[in-house]
C-alpha cells in the first residue's frame, strides 16, 4: 500500500530540479537498461482463480452438445450485387429484421466440434476477468477543466496508475474522457473533457479487486450485492451479451478505500463512481458467467 | 437426386422384412438404451477442500519478487510523509526508522537515500525513546497463526486443518475385503437427478452435518466396470459410476458405521496409496495436483 | 493539486497525469542493476519458469476436460433424461419451482441462508486463502439449518 501511495501522489515540493543541487535530468538520462517491471509479490487472488476457481468454472460453464450438432452461423449480411440492374443507384440493402448483430456465444473449449481444444485454447475460453475500468462523469468539469483535478487524483490514490507506469506501454493511467457528440440538454459538447476513467490489468487489476472485496464493500451500509436483471430482461440486448458487470458506487464508498481514508482532508470533493468488471465473454448468457466468476472472488448478488 | 430418392423408395419398399422387431420397439430417437444389458447407474461425489492457504513460493519466485521490488524502489518517487503522517508523531517516526532501514537493504549499508524523511531527533526531554514505545506496541499486537497445523505434524488423516496449502479429497472406507476405499458412491433412484443423487448419497454415507457446494449439473468424469459373476447385485452385469465435484465449505464426516466405517481426507499423491489400482486410472485425471 | 498530478518537470506532453522518479534514481538503479547481461538472464529465467508452471496448469485444466467430455458422450448414450437434466444450464436471475418449493419449508434467518445459495453462482463461504489460518480453524460445528417443521416449540 505505501508502494502504491508512493507512486501515486507526487509532492511538488520533492522536484527532481530542486533540493540539494541537480542530480539529474530526467529528460536527458537513459537507465542502462530498459526496464520492464515484473510481478514485485504473487497475486493472491490471481493464484485462487488459477488454482480453484479456473477449473471450477469449467465445470460450470461447459456446454456438452450431441453428435450431431452444428453451431449456428452468424446471421447472413445482406448483399449488394452491384451487376442487379434494379440495385444501380440504390443503397445497399439493410440487414434483414432490422436486428443489430450480436457477438456469438463463447464455450468452453471453444466453437471446433472436431478433435477438441488444445489445452491453450482451452485456458483461454474459461471465463477470465480481463479488466477493470473505474470511470466518473464529472458534470461540474463541462463548466471548468480545472475541476476534473479533484476527481482525477481520487482514481490516482485509488489505483495508483500512472501512464506507462513501469515501462509497461500498455497502462494508460487516469484518462480524461471528452465528449463524443453534442448533446444539449445535458450541456455536452463535443470535445470538451467530461470525465476521468482508468483502465487495470493483471496484478493491479486483481489488487483493487482485492481492496474492494475486503475493505469496501464489507463496509458498506445498506448494500446486500449487487442486483441482477430480472429473469424477463431480454437476453440478446447489449449488456447481456457484452460479458461486463457495471455496478455504481456513491462517494460514501469511495471513503472506505484504505487509500483515501488514511488522510481524507487531503481528497475535498469525493465523487461517486462506476466501476466495470470485463470479462473475456461474449454473446449469450456471457453476463451470466461474469456473475459467476465475480461471485467466486467474494462479491454478493442478490435477485431483483 | 431425384434419381437417388427413387432408388432409395425401391429399396425401402423390397426390405419391409429385413428389420429385426427388437430395434423398432427401442428406438426411441437419440438415446437408445439396449434391452438386453442392465447396467447400474451410480452417482458419486468428489468432495473437495479447497486450500486455505497461499502457496510457498518457489526460492527462485521469492528471489525474483525481492529483485523486482528492488527496481520498483529504485524508480519510484518517495512518499511524502507529511502528508500522511501527523508531523512528529510515533507512527511517522516508526515509519522513518523502517524505511531508513528498508532503503539500506535494497542498496547497500553505505547508500545514502536522498527521500526526504523526517530526521530523528535524540535527546528529546521526556517521554520514553522510540525503541521502548514500539516494543510495547509489538506486544499488544495480535500475532498471526502459524502456517503449519498441529495436524500436520500429527499427520490426523481426518482432520480438515491438515495441509493447508493443498486441495484434500474425503475417501470413504467400506467394510470388505477388496475395494475398501473409494469416494462416496451410490446408486440413482427413478425420476432423480444424477447430481442431486450424488448430494444424497453423500449425506446418507457421510452425515448431514457438511456444508456441500456441488459443482454444476455435469458428470465430471465416468468409470464403467463390470461386476463379477458371484456378486450379490445379480440383477446387474456391471456398473457405470458418474463422479461429480463438490465443495465442502463447513462441517466435517460423520461415518454411519453401517455402510462407512472410516474416513480421511487426502492429497492426490496420497489417494494413490489408497486405493486399487483400476480406481486410480479412473479418478487420478479428475483431481488436482496441486 | 495540478502540480502534484502535473509536475513541471515531467517528460511526456500527454494530458495523462504522470508519475516523478526520486532524485538518486540513477545511484540507485546503479545499485540494483549491476549489469545489463545479469538483468538479461534473470528476465529470461523468470519467463522459462512462469512457461513452465503455466504449461503444467494447461495440462492439468485439459485432463480434466477430456474426463468431463467422455463422462458426457457416455451420459448421452446411457440415459436421455439424465443427459438433458445434466445438460440444463440455470439460470441464476431467477429460481424455479423446486428450489422455490424448498425455500417454503424455512422462515427468518434460515431462509435468508437457503436464498443466499444460488445456483450458478459461487457461495460466498467459499473463501480465498490467506497467508496464515484463522484463529479459530476450521469449523468442525457446523449444522444444517432447520426447516420450520423441525424447529420446537417456543423459538
Amino acid at each position: 500500500m505505501a508502494q502504491a501511495a508512493r507512486k501515486a501522489v507526487k509532492s511538488a515540493s520533492k522536484a527532481v530540479s530542486g533540493a540539494s543541487g541537480s542530480l539529474y535530468s530526467p529528460l536527458t538520462y537513459t537507465p542502462p537498461v530498459a526496464i520492464k517491471l515484473g510481478p514485485t509479490h504473487a497475486s493472491r487472488l490471481r493464484t485462487h482463480y488459477e488454482n480453484s476457481l479456473a477449473d471450477n468454472l469449467m465445470y460450470l460453464h461447459y456446454q456438452h452438445h450431441d453428435a450431431n450438432y452444428t453451431p449456428p452461423l452468424p446471421p447472413k449480411k445482406a448483399e449488394h450485387d452491384p451487376n442487379n440492374p434494379y440495385s444501380i443507384g440504390r443503397s445497399p440493402p439493410r440487414p434483414r429484421g432490422n436486428k443489430p448483430l450480436r457477438p456469438l456465444a463463447t464455450n468452453v473449449g471453444g466453437r471446433r466440434e472436431g478433435e477438441g481444444p488444445s489445452a491453450k485454447q482451452l485456458e483461454k475460453s474459461i471465463t477470465q476477468l480481463k479488466e477493470i475500468q473505474l470511470h466518473i462523469m464529472s458534470k461540474d468539469a463541462l463548466v471548468s477543466k480545472a475541476l476534473l483535478l479533484a476527481p482525477m487524483f481520487q482514481l490516482r490514490a485509488i489505483t495508483g496508475s500512472t501512464r506507462h507506469e513501469g515501462g509497461h506501454d500498455s497502462s494508460l493511467g487516469v484518462e480524461i474522457i471528452r465528449g463524443r457528440k453534442n448533446l444539449p440538454q445535458w450541456r455536452i459538447r463535443r470535445g470538451v473533457p467530461c470525465g476521468v476513467k482508468v483502465t487495470l490489468k493483471g496484478d493491479k487489476m486483481y489488487e483493487l479487486l482485492n481492496v474492494l472485496v475486503e475493505f469496501v464493500l464489507p463496509r458498506l451500509r445498506e448494500w446486500n450485492g449487487i442486483t441482477m436483471p430480472a429473469p424477463s430482461a431480454n437476453r440478446d440486448s447489449p449488456s447481456m451479451t457484452g460479458g461486463v458487470v457495471s455496478v455504481g458506487f456513491k462517494h460514501e464508498a469511495v471513503e472506505l478505500f484504505p487509500q483515501i481514508e488514511v488522510n481524507q482532508d487531503l481528497y475535498p470533493k469525493l465523487t461517486g463512481m462506476h466501476v466495470h468488471f470485463v470479462t473475456n465473454e461474449r454473446g449469450r448468457g456471457s453476463q451470466n458467467k461474469a456473475r459467476a466468476l465475480l461471485s467466486a472472488f467474494q462479491i454478493p448478488f442478490i435477485r431483483k | 437426386m431425384l434419381l437417388e430418392l427413387f432408388q432409395l423408395s425401391q429399396r425401402c419398399l423390397t426390405r419391409q422384412q429385413a428389420f429385426p422387431r427388437r430395434s423398432i420397439i427401442h428406438f426411441n430417437g437419440l438415446a437408445t438404451v439396449a434391452a438386453d444389458k442392465k447396467t447400474r447407474i451410480v452417482a458419486s461425489t468428489i468432495l473437495n477442500r479447497a486450500p486455505i492457504l497461499t502457496p510457498t513460493p518457489h526460492p527462485f519466485e521469492k528471489e525474483y519478487y525481492a529483485y523486482q521490488e528492488r527496481i520498483a524502489r529504485s524508480i519510484s518517487s518517495p512518499l511524502p510523509t507529511d502528508v500522511y503522517f501527523k508531523p512528529g508523531s510515533l507512527l511517522e517516526r516508526r515509519f522513518a526508522l523502517e524505511e531508513r532501514q528498508r532503503e539500506k537493504d535494497a542498496f547497500g549499508q553505505d547508500f545514502t537515500p536522498m527521500i526526504g524523511l523526517p530526521v530523528e531527533d535524540v535527546g528529546k526531554g521526556g517521554g520514553k525513546s522510540l525503541a521502548d514505545q514500539l516494543e510495547e506496541e509489538a506486544g499488544l499486537e495480535e500475532k498471526p497463526q502459524q502456517r503449519t497445523h498441529r495436524a500436520d505434524v500429527e499427520k490426523d488423516v481426518r482432520s480438515l486443518d491438515r495441509a493447508g496449502e493443498r486441495n484434500l479429497y474425503l475417501l470413504v472406507k467400506k467394510d470388505r475385503k477388496k475395494d475398501t476405499w473409494k469416494f462416496p458412491q451410490g446408486g440413482v433412484e427413478k425420476n432423480e437427478a444424477l447430481h442431486k443423487a450424488a448430494v444424497r448419497e453423500l449425506k446418507e454415507e457421510c452425515g448431514p452435518n457438511m456444508d456441500v457446494w456441488m459443482v454444476g449439473r455435469q458428470p465430471i468424469g465416468h468409470y464403467e466396470h463390470p461386476y463379477a459373476a458371484d456378486s450379490t447385485k445379480s440383477e446387474y452385469n456391471g456398473a457405470k459410476v458418474y463422479f461429480f465435484k463438490g465443495h465442502i465449505l463447513a462441517g466435517q464426516c460423520t461415518p454411519d458405521d453401517k455402510e462407512i466405517v472410516d474416513f480421511a481426507w487426502l492429497t492426490k499423491e496420497e489417494i494413490q496409496k489408497y486405493v486399487e489400482p483400476h480406481y486410480w486410472e479412473a479418478v487420478k485425471d479428475m483431481l488436482s495436483d496441486f | 493539486m495540478r502540480a502534484a498530478l502535473y509536475p513541471p518537470s515531467r517528460l511526456d506532453r500527454s494530458t495523462a497525469p504522470t508519475g516523478l522518479h526520486r532524485p538518486d534514481a540513477p545511484a540507485a538503479l546503479e545499485r540494483v542493476i549491476t549489469s545489463r547481461e545479469a538483468h538479461e538472464t534473470i528476465q529470461r529465467a523468470w519467463v522459462v519458469f512462469s512457461k513452465a508452471k503455466r504449461d503444467a496448469r494447461e495440462a492439468e485444466l485439459k485432463r480434466k476436460f477430456d474426463c468431463m467430455k467422455r463422462a458426457m458422450d457416455d451420459l448421452e448414450k446411457t440415459d436421455g433424461r439424465l443427459y438433458r437434466i445434466a445438460t440444463s444450464k440455470p439460470d441464476p436471475r431467477a429460481t424455479d419451482e423446486e428450489t422455490q418449493e424448498m425455500l417454503k419449508q424455512y422462515r427468518g434467518v434460515e431462509k435468508r441462508a437457503m436464498e443466499a445459495r444460488i445456483e450458478g453462482l459461487f457461495p460466498r463461504d467459499l473463501r480465498i486463502p490467506t497467508d496464515t489460518p484463522s484463529r479459530d480453524g476450521w469449523n468442525y460445528d457446523w449444522k444444517p439449518p432447520l426447516k420450520t417443521s423441525e424447529k420446537s416449540e417456543g423459538f
